[in-house]
């Protein structure tokens, strides 16, 4: 569904992404890890055309998107839940929600979703008007996660979904994003610091070091590694 | 006691036509963090197309409110093409680049503005007619509140509510409130961040332009020049109210022509200009944000 | 491949880009029609029609369009290249010419053609030279708070006023001559520096400028309508400086006429303005350039880049700013001063909001936190509008359309102020030779 071919890809005079190459098939929860500063947020970025990459292509579902801007690619399918949540601090919750929808026309199909993603985070439908920077972290998470889908993604890019909260919430989020793959199919990237909790709800993974993919393989096979054990999840 | 009256309506009328100003500013500055120079120019442009608008309108047959309007939407126009040209040209290249370069071109845009309006027109000042039609329930209280006045706050008024509605109440409004909020974060939402800005320069232009529509009537004259001053001060109000906040701007216009009106009135009138400079250095120094302004903490 | 990427390799498009200026072209000639065809008369409020306008708009506009669309196309590329290649601004002949050997020999040369200057040129060349000096202190003045430390002032004016009035007032009420004034109107610039420092020291970039911007026309306004600056009135007959209190006219002039091509119309009080006022620009650049290196001016430079790093490091902000401030304040005062004796007459018109954004443009324009820049910038913004007279009405059209130009292509200005760029090389391993 997206490939990565050779991505070299940077800030300025920084070139963070340094011959990238990466697959995500349909259907499939990939887990992209590596240490802080590795270039994974650089990778969505990239994918998400914030940064037009300095050679390589990023091909979706066919096409080449490659230097696209973001709304195109937006249009495509591809969406971001960026790190940090990014949620507008001004908008309400509702009208966060309504942002994720943007593009859509057809109202009936985001008065469904809207219902939807209330149920599944019911803490949304209470806060429904208060705005978006009175929430908590892993509200904020919940808002984030329920805009991406408002946008009836067919790729989601997930970045540090984890960071900065409390385990319970932590558990009901990777139990949510399990959902939303098993149940709706749809395809997740989901870049992660924890790597324990990411290559137990991932299928495949991808580890990512200085900019270049160091190990690659199934889920279950990294969680037993002994590299990979000692390296990021201690030991 | 009278006098005290009419200062307030004079001070109303003032702070009206400065918010009709200020919004442009505030909403510019919310979006890309530009201080829009040029856009007190663009506020003498629709003044000088409304006059040139009104003397052709009339020669084709157009009277009474059907001119005025006509007028007015012709200048309201004419200055959001005016605007969206600026922007293109002065902004767009440098919307990646350091604080001073766009500063500096949007001084340059506004030199150039005044100077072409200048040279095409006339250093003169002009002539602008009254086309504000006489409002006879208005007859008996005409010497406390002329028409003219009336005019411009219902003008106001209404302007403002449409704004509001716009803002708060359409695809457009959420997107410019998002871009506003945060960039990038907007674009992963897919908005097309270039439309958006677009837009905010349309409104804000075409407000300022029946700004200046309006004062033309009830100065009756108009010159190159008034966009300069009147720009200035509508900007210092915008900030007093917070720059980047809508009520913001409306607040500190109407703070801003009161404040003027009654020093005006009580202390002396030779010091009217002074009153919106000093009252900004006061409210900054007290709130840096301005009055509905936050105060913004960074994070490193 | 999409048609997208396509595109983007193809290069030039001729039919789109065609389109795009013919679109313009009909675009501007829209835009400008009522305001450039219609000329409404002052007197009668009848309108003029000038048709031709319209097409010559259209025709240049087409012009204008498609080389604007390159122009910027270039740029950009340029600058995608720039980055991907780790390098830093380039290096113009400017740089090379002043970083070679032979600078000092070429500095001399200038010297003794400026000393020489009055001697044989005329009094109308000796008074642009040093109203331009003038330019030269200021701009270097300004360059210290916005060029060095990133600081935005607006309202630099002001304190150019300050000076002017302070030797203006005392002279016109007390009496007092050039050279007592001269260090109290720079003083006096000085303290009010100070007292505009204390309240913006928490202020962020574009609420510094447009308070500034406010400051500077309250001075404007208040020497404006205050009895005791005459107001619009002005001060004039301000003294000329003197020199022991002898007539230079009478005793110097009859002499110098024998033996030099001088121009017997030559005011000598104005030769003497000219020496001091170059003496003054050399001794401004020999300090600003060893403010530059001093602590306190690499102090400054951080503020410039980032001012939370900066107070992170243990640089004290507030003393930075306020210095930086003041300091400024006093090359202005200073500049008012002579400014005041040049023209013998001032009132509140000479200290307008154009005059801080002309100056701030030297400093923009010519080059910011650069030196050379800024002397050119003087030169080139008081100079070249005098050699191009004929174009006067146009003169600020064409500079209003020149600083938007400068910024979107140039923004670094004329002369860059060039930083030591150092580039990142991986370590050689050591060399495994058998030896």
């Amino acid at each position: 569904m997206l490939s990565l071919i050779r991505i070299h890809a940077g800030y300025g005079n920084i070139e963070a992404l340094k011959g990238l190459d990466l697959e995500v098939r349909e259907g499939e929860i990939i887990a992209l890890l590596g240490a802080n500063g590795a270039g994974k947020t650089t990778t969505l970025s990239t994918i998400s055309g914030l940064i037009p990459p300095r050679s390589g292509q990023v091909v979706f579902e066919g096409r080449e998107i490659s230097g696209l801007k973001p709304e195109v690619i937006v249009a495509r399918g591809l969406i971001q839940a960026p790190e940090g949540r990014r949620i507008f601090p001004g908008l309400t919750v509702l009208e966060n929600l309504k942002m994720g929808a943007y593009q859509r026309r057809d109202k009936k199909g985001v008065a469904n979703d809207l219902a939807y993603v209330m149920n599944l985070f019911p803490i949304l439908a209470t806060r429904a008007g208060q705005s978006g920077g009175t929430l908590s972290g892993g509200e904020q998470q919940m808002l984030a996660l329920a805009r991406a889908l408002m946008a009836r993604p067919r790729l989601l890019l997930l970045d540090e979904p984890s960071l900065g909260l409390a385990p319970l919430i932590i558990r009901n989020i990777f139990d949510i994003i399990r959902q939303i793959n098993r149940k709706q199919g749809t395809t997740i990237l989901l870049v992660e610091q924890n790597a324990n909790l990411a290559l137990r709800v991932a299928h495949r993974a991808y580890i990512l070091t200085t900019g270049v993919i160091t190990l690659s393989g199934l889920a279950s096979d990294l969680l037993a590694d002994e590299a990979v054990r000692k390296a990021y999840l201690g030991g | 006691m009278e006098l005290f009256r009419d200062l307030f309506i004079s001070g109303l009328t003032k702070g009206s036509i400065y918010a009709l100003i200020a919004l442009g500013y505030t909403m510019v500055y919310g979006i890309i963090a530009l201080i829009n120079f040029a856009h007190g120019e663009i506020y003498m442009i629709g003044a000088f197309t409304a006059l040139i608008a009104s003397v052709i309108l009339g020669q084709l047959g157009l009277a009474g409110w059907g001119l005025l309007i006509s007028a007015g939407a012709v200048a309201a126009i004419y200055a959001a093409m005016y605007g969206l040209t600026v922007e293109k040209i002065a902004y767009k290249p440098l919307r990646h680049s350091s604080r001073i370069a766009p500063l500096i071109s949007a001084i340059g845009m506004s030199i150039f503005l005044q100077n072409y309006v200048q040279l095409a027109q006339t250093p003169n000042f002009l002539i602008f007619p009254d086309l504000v039609p006489e409002i006879d329930f208005l007859a008996p209280i005409a010497h406390i509140v002329n028409k003219n006045q009336l005019i411009i706050w219902l003008v106001t008024i209404f302007l403002m509510a449409a704004l509001t509605l716009i803002v708060k109440h359409t695809r457009l409004g959420l997107a410019m409130r998002a871009v506003a909020q945060d960039r990038d974060m907007a674009r992963l939402s897919g908005v097309n961040i270039d439309r958006v800005i677009s837009a905010t320069f349309v409104l804000g232009s075409a407000l300022a332009a029946v700004g200046g529509l309006l004062i033309g009537c009830y100065m009756q004259q108009i010159d190159f020049y008034i966009g300069f001053l009147a720009g200035m001060k509508a900007f210092t109000a915008a900030v007093l109210g917070g720059i980047g906040s809508i009520p913001g701007a409306v607040l500190g216009a109407l703070v801003l022509g009161f404040a003027e009106s009654f020093a005006a009135g009580y202390i002396s009138s030779d010091y009217e200009d002074v009153v919106a400079f000093v009252l900004l250095i006061l409210i900054l120094i007290v709130r840096p944000g301005g009055l509905l302004g936050q105060t913004q903490t960074q994070k490193v | 491949m999409t048609r997208e990427s396509a595109h983007q390799t193809a290069g030039l498009n001729w039919k789109r880009e065609l389109a795009l200026s013919l679109l313009t072209a009909l675009w501007l000639g829209l835009l400008t029609g009522p305001l450039l065809v219609c000329r409404l008369n002052p007197t009668d409020g009848s309108i003029v029609y000038r048709w031709p306008l319209l097409f010559y708009v259209a025709g240049g506009g087409f012009i204008l369009s498609s080389v604007w669309r390159l122009l910027l196309a270039r740029r950009n590329l340029r600058r995608r290249r720039a980055e991907v290649a780790l390098q830093g601004p380039k290096r113009t002949w400017v740089d090379l010419l002043l970083a070679s050997r032979r600078r000092c020999q070429g500095l001399w040369l200038v010297m003794l053609f400026l000393i020489s200057l009055p001697f044989w040129a005329s009094p109308y060349t000796v008074n642009i030279l040093i109203t331009a000096l003038i330019y030269i202190t200021l701009g270097l003045g300004l360059n210290i708070v916005v060029g060095v430390s990133g600081l935005l002032n607006l309202g630099y004016v002001a304190f150019y006023a300050i000076g002017a009035y302070t030797y203006a007032l005392l002279n016109y009420y007390f009496g007092l001559g050039f050279w007592l004034c001269l260090p109290l109107g720079a003083l006096t610039a000085t303290i009010l520096g100070l007292l505009l420092g204390f309240p913006v020291l928490r202020l962020k970039g574009d609420y510094l400028a447009i308070v500034t911007l406010g400051f500077g026309e309250i001075v404007r306004l208040l020497l404006t309508n205050m009895e005791v600056t005459r107001g619009p009135r002005g001060l004039a007959n301000i003294s000329p400086p003197g020199l022991f209190g002898l007539d230079l006219n009478a005793l110097v002039k009859p002499r110098l006429l024998t033996w030099l091509p001088l121009d017997p119309n030559m005011d000598m009080n104005k030769v003497f303005l000219f020496f001091i006022m170059l003496a003054l620009v050399v001794l401004t650049i020999l300090a600003v350039f060893r403010l530059e290196n001093s602590r306190l001016g690499r102090a400054w430079l951080a503020l410039r880049e980032d001012e939370i790093a900066c107070q992170a490091m243990g640089i004290n902000r507030v003393r930075a700013k306020l210095t930086a401030f003041a300091l400024g304040a006093t090359w202005a005062g200073l500049a008012g001063v002579v400014f005041a004796s040049q023209v013998t007459f001032i009132n509140p018109t000479s200290f307008t909001f154009m005059q801080s954004v002309m100056i701030l443009s030297i400093v923009v324009l010519g080059g910011m936190g650069s030196i050379p820049g800024v002397i050119i910038g003087a030169l080139v913004l008081i100079l070249l509008p005098e050699e191009l007279r004929a174009f006067a009405d146009y003169r600020m059209l064409l500079f209003g359309a020149a600083m938007v130009l400068m910024m979107v292509f140039r923004p670094g200005g004329l002369i860059q102020s060039v930083r030591q760029v150092y580039l990142y090389q991986p370590a050689q391993p050591p060399d495994k030779g058998q030896s």
